[in-house]
């Protein structure tokens, strides 16, 4: 199988810090994950781009989407630092044609729909609902509250991420990182 | 229960996953992946190792650039950021009164993709606008059609999106990737009650070998282009 990125425990405070910056549009966070990512990802750009202002742009454009589109990341989907790298080669992908009198009218978030929601995402089968509901309620009990609660309601008793974000007054942002930190909990907790 | 048994190499997969493939074999690979599981298991792969390089590379030093830059993009929002609208989808081609799924890549940009026309035999084709020096079409064999035997001069690469074709070497599936070169020399065709639907990247005009078809030599560049 796919192999590891290879320090999960850092990865998962990747994640957190995305999940931080979706929903609460968290600067600390997101001043922590420019620091780690950004001097990384100009040093790779600078592999790829001999002008140092593509290779900035390349930076800045990636970076740019991490602050707005953090919210866009799925845990259930891989890694943190997996998700950061293909938004940096969408970025890159267009670039490489830029200023090059090679218009292309294929972006490369046409190949790589990494940053479009799925619209399947906020519901589940009735089939699946009771394979979680008979299999996964212990492994919901032992989530933070502030978790388990919206697990509960959408898996267990059919909310959607709209409806409980009204329910609980919290940004969706906030319901779907919840959401997803709680189902890669327990995805680790199954696959330990 | 047949299966894809045709697919890119691992070198065009490492190129695609990195971002360096060329846009039009960009949009080949991107559809095979939406019919192969296996492969996209692959792609994610070498995503993942990608990510991991980037980890583990040095990084530069926090210049002013990167201060400024870390400063600007914290004062953005959703509502500073103009962004493109998002283009309606057509997740469809259609052919007379038939309707095939139409890949992923293209469906943001049906106006690339132009009216269909018929060639010789039971054959229809539609050009995809083009996006890198080779040629890219959407091939429609009707049922129980052929085409006449031909050599490609480069490297025409076809994908099947929808029914079935058959050739000498075999018979192929949606999915199906295949390339080929000068050497192959093949009449492709389809059986009695199955058309097919094939996306082909072409880099070279096709040469026909047998017949009354060679006739056709002269004018390949005009059909097949």
């Amino acid at each position: 199988m796919a192999t590891q990125v290879s320090q999960p425990n850092k990865d998962d405070g990747i994640a957190l810090l995305l999940a931080n910056i979706a929903s609460k549009q968290c600067k600390r966070s997101y001043d922590t994950l420019f620091r780690e990512v950004a001097p990384r990802l100009l040093n790779l750009a600078r592999k790829q781009f001999v002008d140092e202002s593509l290779a900035l742009e390349m930076v800045q454009e990636t970076m740019l989407k991490l602050w707005l589109k953090a919210g866009l990341y799925d845990a259930s989907k891989g890694n943190a630092m997996t998700w950061i790298f293909s938004v940096s080669r969408n970025v890159k992908f267009d670039l490489m044609r830029k200023g090059k009198h090679q218009q292309s009218w294929v972006q490369g978030d046409d190949l790589w729909p990494i940053l479009t929601e799925e619209e399947d995402s906020d519901k589940i089968s009735s089939e699946d609902q009771e394979l979680v509901s008979n299999e996964l309620k212990e492994l919901i009990e032992r989530l933070p509250e502030e978790q388990a609660d919206i697990v509960r309601r959408v898996y267990l008793h059919g909310e959607s991420q709209q409806q409980v974000s009204e329910i609980l007054n919290l940004p969706l942002g906030t319901v779907k990182s919840r959401l997803r930190l709680a189902l890669k909990k327990m995805k680790e907790v199954l696959d330990d | 229960m047949t299966s894809i048994q045709f697919h890119p190499v691992e070198e065009t997969l490492n190129l695609y996953a990195a971002g360096q493939l060329d846009p039009a074999m960009s949009i080949m690979v991107s559809a095979h992946l939406e019919y192969c599981t296996e492969c996209r298991q692959r792609v994610h792969a070498i995503e993942q190792k990608m990510a991991a390089q980037l980890e583990d590379t040095q990084p530069a030093a926090m210049s002013n650039d990167l201060d400024s830059m870390l400063q600007m993009i914290m004062q953005q929002s959703a509502e500073t950021v103009i962004e493109p609208s998002q283009p309606r989808l057509q997740e469809e081609i259609s052919l007379g009164d038939k309707r095939f799924p139409l890949p992923r890549a293209l469906q943001a940009h049906p106006q690339h993709i132009g009216p269909w026309g018929r060639l010789p035999g039971k054959i229809q084709r539609a050009r995809v606008d083009a996006v890198s020096d080779s040629k890219m079409n959407f091939i429609y064999m009707d049922q129980d059609s052929a085409l006449p035997e031909h050599t490609h001069q480069g490297q025409e690469i076809t994908l099947v999106l929808a029914g079935t074709f058959i050739d000498d070497a075999g018979s192929y599936v949606p999915g199906d990737f295949i390339i080929q070169n000068t050497e192959n020399k093949h009449t492709p065709r389809t059986a009695a009650n199955q058309d097919c639907l094939c996306l082909t990247l072409l880099d070279a005009p096709l040469h026909f070998t047998s017949g009354l078809a060679s006739l056709l030599n002269p004018f390949s560049q005009l059909f097949f282009k």
